[in-house]
């Protein structure tokens, strides 16, 4: 009797264990690996035989695996990290690169979850607005220290100092206007607008003639965003370049900015307009896409589309979206995106700091930047044969000051609250000043939690 | 005379309702179906109507960029596991709370059942991490665990009320017989669960397979990953490949459906069955 | 007498073992760690926290007007959920529990979203609701009521019920067939004999068939108001709580809190309120069927 029960718990306790260990065939088979690699060492370094001779200088390090998570373009830049991976690989055939790409949206969960618990990647894409709490849980490195930071602009070198030290840096720059449908516009007379007033004629034109204007639709609460940040370039940072740490320390508010509430009427006149896809709350990101790859609606609001404009054989113009009517204006919404960290708690910095410096070599960093269709952040990197485009965007660029997003520096919940409201304004539910004044609710409040 | 039209009129009107129902019922299904053969460009130009061209290459090209073969493998493995595992750790339990008369079986019953009201994402940070110092994250047994887990409160809940509701008759002239503890549970009880099993099984097998939430967490690596989880990356935010997520869909859902004509009865019988007993 | 009573402990131990540490470790002890969190500040990342007591249910239930919001999302979606929801189904039960041929069919129809995946759901309704290429708006304007082709999950004041009516779509099988299951179990004679005293269909349906339903029906109310106050799939998958508040549900809040505001404290604070509530909702209605039952 005492017999079974015994036998009832060894045997739940044996299947458990055996679960967790065939669960954790990682590192077993790391530890199993090591050990060999560990005795075939002894064997070769002892014996002084010619495999010790002929392997590398440096001494044969454990396998590693590197897990690099990011958020994804599309599928393109997918291929451009498992190929900078696979190269990696053959010159460090110890060290073992794994990519993972994920949806935008579920990224922000995912990799904080992640690190949270304890199992994050070692290098990853961080949100400016978490890094932060990310610094002090541990798992930025500090990146002063690498060998390839002090090649980087300046401006990315500054671009995510805490205390003094850069813990992240951003792998991407670009200044930021619309591709337009070089067909449509030659159809119908439009030339390329250098004010916000012949923006909206060319908006008008285009609706007589029954083409969408821009393919810009607000289901997906991040992309109206966008038009936002052309204003506050020239709106808000043109006029204020301090604005970032006044509103961060609380001396300043966005209802107070006489520039923040003429970039969100810029958004409301090109809505008024009837500038955006029909029904924009219910029409997601996808569906804009498509609709300019199928030639009905005439610009899109960014420069990510140029691939697969392409490949439909679009004949793609790059134009600077001017929302002053100024057209001397010498302000742009451009900056900085993509930001990679190294998790400092993995224990891999060093092979981690490694495989970026590699990732930044001439020709690697080329192909990175071909598959996100951006610029590089440093000196010696010529993407001008990626596309044509990149020649007519550098030149729109020419003697401009970039100014980046807004959001690249909001305290937690900000943006949150202002693409909400962003939405109920699209609903014509409420007035420009309401967004502003959830936004600087949402400020206050993590003002408050910042203590 | 108005008693026999009615009488004429009632099936009639009733096969209306339903088969307009049906329809309802059924049209996703068949805008899956439409969607999966069409090429993604002509998704956006031709989304209502049937395929202008009838192709294959979302299927093909579906089940090699999300590896569909090995989500298969993984969500299969995954789920009958957790419900045979479940199975044998609730009857286990429940067996106990039966038999036992002491006071702090019932506390112990109760300490299970409250489990019912866990909201599953109440706890997913902690559970991260608990999983993570167990080093069983990325690995099939920490989603197991998990799921496991969660079937618990239930399990234990359907599984004691079926056994509460044997004739005690039974295990009295059992004990007689001079039957043992395990015995009694292996030959006389566990025996006679086939409804509740099949109930309480296929509960947790629909729960398991469809769940997307848990291994997007939990598993990181892309070929642990489940069919739920693989079929979603193709509604990449940037890109919508409806045309691979319509023939992923309808590749997750056809063996559930297939299984599902085929145990139709069995499903019922036992859902039935353990809702009647209330 | 002392050993039997101690190979007793030893046996029920024993047995309970396995599921004990399944479920402490996985679900229970989680639960309380984040019971801990909810009285605190903590952004669920650094590691570092600090406690503030009550300050989290305060500001709940005082300073936060998206929690109110989403409390009535959530009880209009239980209103629909336990009411609409169950009063179409036990409608669909009746219809299939006569005598009519391809009952077995219907059945199966009614079934098959139930068993589908939420992912798969919400995906294809998503592109049926569409309000440009989608089909509903499609056959809509196609028969001349283009008038009613709104944005389905656009617009503010519709975003919500398409969503409930999605996982309306998705879920009523499960309830008619629980329904005819017992609708099965009522006595033939009963039946017959209400027949004979004249009663018609209606008349039947309240004094017969309703009673005898009635703990059924109680099960299942609270298995839908235990569903709709756990809401997240549909609408998470769908608008993720948009457009601006308007399908914001506190499942939905509780993850964008977490996962998105880094206010892990926060978060934690308003499950366990929800966990309570569910708990207290459970507990009346046990109490409520069981005063029925005598």
């Amino acid at each position: 009797m005492k017999r079974k029960i015994a036998l009832i718990t060894m045997m739940t306790f044996l299947l458990v264990s055996v679960l967790a260990g065939c669960g954790s065939t990682q590192s077993s088979t790391e530890q199993s690996a090591s050990a060999a690699a560990g005795t075939l060492e002894a064997a070769t370094t002892g014996a002084g035989t010619p495999e010790a001779a002929e392997s590398t200088a440096e001494v044969k390090k454990d396998p590693v695996q590197l897990k690099f998570a990011l958020w994804s373009n599309g599928a393109v830049d997918k291929e451009a990290w498992d190929k900078l991976a696979a190269d990696y690989n053959k010159l460090h055939p110890e060290i073992t690169v794994v990519n993972e790409t994920f949806d935008s949206k579920q990224y922000d969960s995912i990799y904080k979850a992640r690190l949270a618990g304890g199992d994050g990647p070692d290098i990853y894409g961080v949100r400016p607005a978490d890094l932060d709490a990310l610094v002090k849980g541990g798992y930025a490195a500090d990146l002063s220290g690498m060998s390839w930071f002090s090649e980087l602009y300046p401006g990315a070198q500054k671009n995510h100092i805490i205390d003094g030290k850069p813990y992240a840096f951003p792998f991407l720059q670009s200044g930021n206007g619309f591709l337009y449908n070089k067909d449509i516009f030659t159809k119908y007379n439009i030339s390329e607008p250098k004010t916000f007033d012949e923006l909206l004629t060319i908006c008008k034109t285009l609706k007589e003639n029954n083409i969408t204007p821009f393919a810009m639709a607000a289901k997906d609460n991040w992309w109206p965003q966008f038009i936002l940040y052309y204003a506050t370039a020239e709106h808000v940072f043109a006029k204020d370049p301090d604005f970032i740490q006044k509103i961060n320390s609380g001396t300043a508010t966005y209802s107070g900015t006489a520039g923040w509430l003429d970039a969100i009427n810029v958004y409301k006149s090109l809505l008024d307009a009837g500038a955006f896809i029909p029904n924009p709350l219910g029409v997601g990101f996808d569906e804009c896409k498509a609709m300019f790859l199928q030639g009905k609606a005439a610009m899109f609001p960014a420069t990510w589309a140029l691939a697969d404009a392409r490949k439909e054989n679009i004949n793609i113009g790059y134009s600077n979206l001017p929302t002053t009517n100024d057209a001397a204006s010498g302000s742009l919404w451009g900056g900085y995106s993509g930001s990679l960290a190294i998790n400092a708690s993995n224990k891999h910095t060093a092979e981690a700091g490694d495989y970026i410096k590699f990732m930044l070599e001439k020709d690697n960093y080329h192909a990175i930047c071909a598959a996100w269709q951006l610029f590089p952040v440093k000196d010696g990197v010529d993407v001008s044969d990626v596309d044509s485009i990149f020649g007519t965007q550098q030149q729109a660029w020419t003697g401009k000051t970039l100014y980046g997003s807004p959001s690249d520096n909001m305290l937690a919940g900000v943006q949150d609250a202002m693409l909400t409201e962003l939405q109920v304004l699209t609903a014509n539910k409420c007035k420009p000043e309401d967004v502003l004044k959830k936004m600087d609710e949402a400020n206050a409040k993590a003002l408050e939690q910042k203590e | 005379m108005f008693a026999g039209l009615k009488k004429k009129a009632w099936p009639v009107a009733n096969h209306c309702i339903l088969i307009l129902s049906c329809m309802v019922m059924l049209y996703p299904f068949i805008i899956i179906f439409f969607t999966a053969f069409k090429e993604n460009s002509e998704v956006y130009t031709n989304p209502v109507g049937f395929p202008q061209k009838w192709v294959l290459t979302n299927f093909t090209g579906a089940w090699a960029e999300a590896h569909l073969g090995r989500l298969y493998i993984n969500s299969i493995i995954i789920t009958v596991s957790c419900v045979f595992v479940s199975l044998f750790v609730c009857s286990l339990a429940s067996y106990a709370i039966t038999r036992s008369a002491a006071k702090y079986s019932g506390k112990v019953y109760l300490f299970f059942i409250s489990g019912i009201f866990i909201p599953s994402q109440l706890s997913i940070i902690p559970l991260f991490k608990m999983v993570k110092d167990l080093h069983l994250n990325n690995s099939y047994a920490g989603v197991i665990m998990v799921y496991i887990a969660g079937a618990i409160p239930l399990g234990i809940f359907m599984i004691t009320t079926f056994m509460r509701g044997l004739p005690k008759e039974m295990s009295e002239a059992a004990a007689i017989d001079g039957c043992g503890y395990f015995y009694m549970y292996w030959k006389i009880y566990m025996p006679l669960m086939g409804t509740v099993a099949a109930t309480f099984g296929i509960l947790q097998a629909l729960a398991a397979w469809n769940d997307f939430l848990i291994p997007y967490l939990l598993l990181t690596d892309e070929t642990k990953r489940t069919l739920t989880t693989g079929v979603m990356t193709f509604k990449q935010q940037y890109s919508s490949n409806w045309g691979f997520l319509m023939a992923g869909i309808m590749m997750m859902v056809i063996p559930i459906i297939t299984a599902y004509l085929f145990l139709q009865k069995y499903i019922m019988k036992g859902l039935t069955a353990g809702a009647v007993k209330g | 007498m002392q050993n039997s009573k101690l190979r007793g402990h030893f046996q029920f131990w024993g047995f309970i073992t396995p599921a004990l540490i399944i479920y402490f470790l996985f679900g229970f002890y989680p639960v309380l760690n984040s019971l801990f969190y909810s009285f605190t500040v903590y952004d669920g990342i650094s590691g570092h926290f600090q406690w503030v007591w009550f300050k989290n249910f305060i500001e709940m239930f005082t300073n936060d007007s998206q929690v109110l919001t989403a409390a009535k999302h959530n009880l209009i979606w239980a209103v629909y959920y336990i009411v609409i929801q169950n009063i179409l189904a036990l409608f669909f039960a009746v219809l299939l529990d006569r005598k009519i041929k391809g009952k077995n069919i219907y059945r199966a129809v009614f079934f098959l979203p139930v068993i589908i995946s939420s992912v798969a759901s919400s995906f294809v309704w998503s592109f049926i609701l569409s309000p440009n290429m989608g089909s509903l708006n499609f056959f809509l304007k196609s028969i001349g009521l283009g008038q009613f082709a709104f944005d389905w999950l656009g617009n503010f004041d519709l975003a919500l019920f398409s969503v409930m009516f999605v996982d309306l779509w998705k879920n009523i099988g499960f309830n008619i067939v629980i329904f005819l299951a017992g609708l099965q179990t009522i006595p033939e004679d009963l039946l017959q004999a209400a027949d004979i005293d004249g009663a018609s269909g209606v008349r039947k349906f309240i004094s017969v068939t309703f009673p005898i339903l009635l703990p059924t029906v109680g099960m299942v109310m609270t298995l839908s108001a235990n569903s709709a106050l756990r809401a997240f799939d549909t609408v998470y998958l769908m608008t993720s709580g948009g457009p601006g508040d308007s399908t914001v549900l506190i499942m939905t809040k509780l993850i964008n809190e977490a996962f998105s505001k880094n206010r892990f404290g926060y978060a934690s604070a308003m499950a366990w309120v929800i966990f309570i509530i569910l708990l207290l909702v459970a507990g009346a209605q046990s109490k409520f069927t069981k005063e029925k039952e005598v």
